[in-house]
């Protein structure tokens, strides 16, 4: 055999048994999920520290780290007020949802803003994947470069931090550095057969922490939608709302400036909001909290009250 | 020269020992022509975009057939000269009117009309040119399976090398079959292509300090800029070039280590060189015959580049761009190329040159660009970034720091190649057999997916 073959051979099936290896296992998911949650690590011992009850804590996916302000949070409620927002929770919700479940405690409020209400639900791992590999996690996605090095994060557990987001003791993130500042950004597409996937799991979310003593508010974030399809996305939030107060959280959930078609309003992608929009989409949870008639956790916001805490 | 070492070294594919596949030509051909026109479709994510294509290759062909019709008539070389400069003309408005966005690297301030245009230039350009050639008597009518896929060949890569009409003999006459010898020859330069693209490219991210108006971040996002230029055009050009090369295809490397190049004209030989070839033989060839004087003709030559320039991108920073380069080839060709430059004085400048064109390239907001201009002149400015030097230098390299880490060994690398084999003999040192398993296992390892095309505005 030539020389040049066995090289080609060698080269061709290397290539091919890396290929092979990352299609079957999501990598990829396994790390941006641990390296995630171990981003939001000293935030939950914060949280954990403080004795305190109630609090508030922020879950959800990277809308959620961009577009809530904890401290802003906290001085207007006079509550301790923790963001623990992870990019990328699309992917392994339940299994971060669990984690956060060990930080609640009777009384407190949490603010849910579920990523999978816009998103397919199909890319989601099963529970447990990103905390222990097992065989049920192997699923087919061909790519054509396998990426290794996430396979030798994973093993070694030497994971890539996000090094685009800089976030404070509360969790709330300080410096931001948009891969993306382009005068343009694509607007989310209509896809109308969304609300029914995402409902079912803010029930099981709002099941769970309304089982451990704790008050849920949903807080749908801000997407850019194309202008000609407005009404269209108008309609589909009216059914979601619908939907969710189907189990009784008509009060928990704020939608107010959800469908939105300025760019201005975003920081590089259409569920990004940018420094404006956080301050707004941040106040409009602070007024359903604090707001005398409407506020959904009042017992737990009386208790700041009456523990002398500004309100 | 020995079968292996000409399978390594990557000059000639020799016919080698086949693996038995034998295909036909006709069969493969649509094949191909499907599998390009599935990517454009992919790509633009409308099914009008190979409808648009396809009109306009049928009214192409129509034009050439008509062409081959006209006997000796003097209509004839007039279509010939003229049909190129009209595309590019077409091209051109389509960009000033913003319907196309323009090749900023970022987005533009055009938003697009439509996806449907992606790469528009690059298959517009295919079609007017074979018409050309036909009207000039350099080709003969195609047959339409041969000009389909001509027009949809898939390793251009929706904008890649632009194969001149002459690549459609290699076309008529290819009888699909794989080699091993083929393969031998291509997958070092397709692991070239991966890591250029998918390694180092796509790790840098310079539009993040796009905004930034102080003299250091931007002439150093502007450099920044032109590395990704690089890493990426020239890597999916190499990873089209492998993938022909795979199926018996010879087309266009189009990078030749364009960033040690001497001067400008010879970096304009080794840059994104199927435009420059094609420019050369529709725009210049054709009609500089016609003009009187040595200076004009310079004027004439060196003005082809406020074409490229629209060509690019309707914007005011191209038209910068383009008067810049078309400055820095008459000042070469005219007078500077007549002394001897030392290079302690030659690569700063050439430095400076790439770095410079790409400050105007990627800026497609007018107000912006005036303001990062003003700063370059302005002692103040200067002044308060040379106080603040470290913070300024750490925001615009960022996370990239290890890709540019990266990028420098590769260009040392690259200069080692170009001391040893010359340009002649392109990236041979990265085909070495070990350098090239190396690079295999670094892409296996880095190479992440995705990034886009910068060249079809994607």
């Amino acid at each position: 055999m030539h020389g040049f073959k066995r090289l080609t051979i060698v080269a061709l099936s290397l290539w091919a048994s890396g290929a092979l290896v990352s299609a079957a296992v999501p990598w990829d998911a396994v790390e941006a999920g641990r390296a995630s949650i171990e981003t939001i690590q000293p935030v939950g011992d914060l949280a954990k520290r403080t004795a305190k009850s109630p609090k508030i804590l922020l879950v959800g996916s990277s809308p959620v780290v961009l577009g809530l302000s904890a401290k802003r949070i906290e001085s207007a409620t006079g509550l301790p007020t923790f963001n623990l927002g992870v990019f990328g929770a699309l992917t392994f919700f339940p299994e971060y949802l669990e984690k956060v479940e060990a930080l609640v405690q009777p009384g407190d409020i949490v603010v849910v803003s579920n990523p999978n209400w816009i998103h397919s639900l199909d890319a989601k791992l099963p529970t447990g994947c990103i905390s222990s590999f097992r065989l049920a996690c192997l699923r087919w996605r061909p790519r054509p470069m396998p990426h290794l090095i996430e396979v030798i994060r994973v093993l070694s557990g030497r994971l890539a931090v996000d090094p685009g987001v800089v976030r404070d003791g509360a969790g709330d993130a300080v410096v931001v550095r948009s891969a993306n500042t382009a005068a343009t950004i694509p607007p989310l597409p209509f896809d109308g057969s969304i609300s029914d996937e995402a409902s079912a799991e803010v029930r099981q979310t709002v099941e769970v922490l309304r089982a451990k003593g704790a008050c849920p508010v949903i807080a749908l974030g801000p997407i850019l939608v194309d202008p000609r399809e407005r009404e269209k996305w108008l309609k589909e939030q009216s059914a979601t709302e619908a939907r969710i107060a189907k189990l009784g959280l008509a009060n928990a959930t704020i939608s107010e400036g959800l469908v939105n078609t300025d760019r201005g309003l975003f920081l590089d992608t259409y569920e990004h909001p940018a420094a404006s929009e956080r301050a707004a989409w941040t106040d409009r949870v602070i007024q359903r909290l604090v707001s005398k008639y409407q506020s959904p956790c009042a017992g737990s916001m009386a208790k700041a009250v009456v523990s002398g805490q500004p309100s | 020269m020995s079968y292996q070492n000409s399978a390594i070294h990557g000059e000639v594919p020799v016919p080698g020992e086949a693996l038995g596949l034998r295909f036909s030509a006709v069969i493969f051909k649509t094949l191909l022509s499907l599998l390009g026109i599935a990517t454009l479709t992919f790509i633009s994510g409308v099914v009008y975009a190979p409808m648009m294509l396809a009109a306009a290759a049928v009214a192409g062909y129509i034009l050439a057939f008509a062409c081959s019709r006209l006997g000796s008539s003097k209509l004839r070389p007039v279509i010939g000269r003229m049909v190129v400069p009209l595309g590019f003309v077409a091209i051109v408005a389509l960009n000033l009117s913003g319907i196309i966005g323009t090749l900023t690297g970022a987005d533009s301030v055009h938003t697009y009309v439509s996806l449907s245009l992606v790469a528009a230039p690059f298959y517009l350009l295919s079609i007017a040119a074979v018409i050309a050639d036909v009207a000039n008597r350099r080709l003969d009518l195609p047959g339409p399976l041969n000009y389909v896929t001509y027009i949809c060949f898939p390793f251009k890569l929706l904008a890649g090398p632009i194969e001149p009409p002459a690549f459609i003999r290699q076309i008529e006459a290819w009888r699909p079959s794989l080699s091993w010898s083929r393969l031998a020859v291509a997958w070092p330069w397709a692991v070239l292509g991966l890591t250029m693209k998918f390694v180092i490219g796509n790790g840098l991210s310079p539009a993040s300090t796009i905004s930034a108006t102080d003299p250091i971040a931007s002439l150093m996002t502007a450099a920044i800029f032109e590395l990704r230029f690089y890493f990426d055009f020239a890597g999916y050009s190499f990873l089209g070039y492998a993938g022909a090369l795979a199926l018996g295809f010879r087309i266009n490397q189009n990078f030749a280590h364009p960033f040690f190049a001497p001067n400008v004209v010879l970096f304009w030989r080794r840059w994104h060189m199927s435009l420059g070839r094609f420019l050369s033989r529709y725009l210049l060839e054709p009609n500089v015959g016609k003009i009187r004087g040595r200076k004009a003709r310079m004027v004439f030559t060196s003005g082809i580049f406020f074409v490229s320039g629209m060509w690019h991108g309707g914007t005011v920073n191209y038209a910068f761009w383009g008067a810049f380069h078309a400055t820095c080839y008459f000042l070469w060709i005219s007078r500077l190329k007549r002394r001897q430059w030392s290079r302690a004085i030659g690569i700063p400048t050439m430095l400076m040159f790439f770095v410079a064109g790409r400050f105007l390239a990627i800026e497609a907001n007018p107000h912006r660009l005036l303001e990062k201009l003003g700063n370059l002149v302005s002692p103040r400015a200067w002044l308060d970034d040379l106080a603040h030097l470290a913070s300024r230098v750490s925001d615009v390299i960022g996370p990239q720091g290890t890709v540019l880490a990266a990028a420098v060994l590769f260009f040392i690398v690259e200069g080692g190649s170009v001391s040893r084999y010359g340009v002649g003999r392109p990236y041979h040192m990265f085909r070495r057999p070990v350098p090239a398993m190396v690079l295999l296992i670094i892409s296996l390892l880095f190479a992440g997916m995705g990034g886009g095309l910068l060249y079809a505005r994607l």
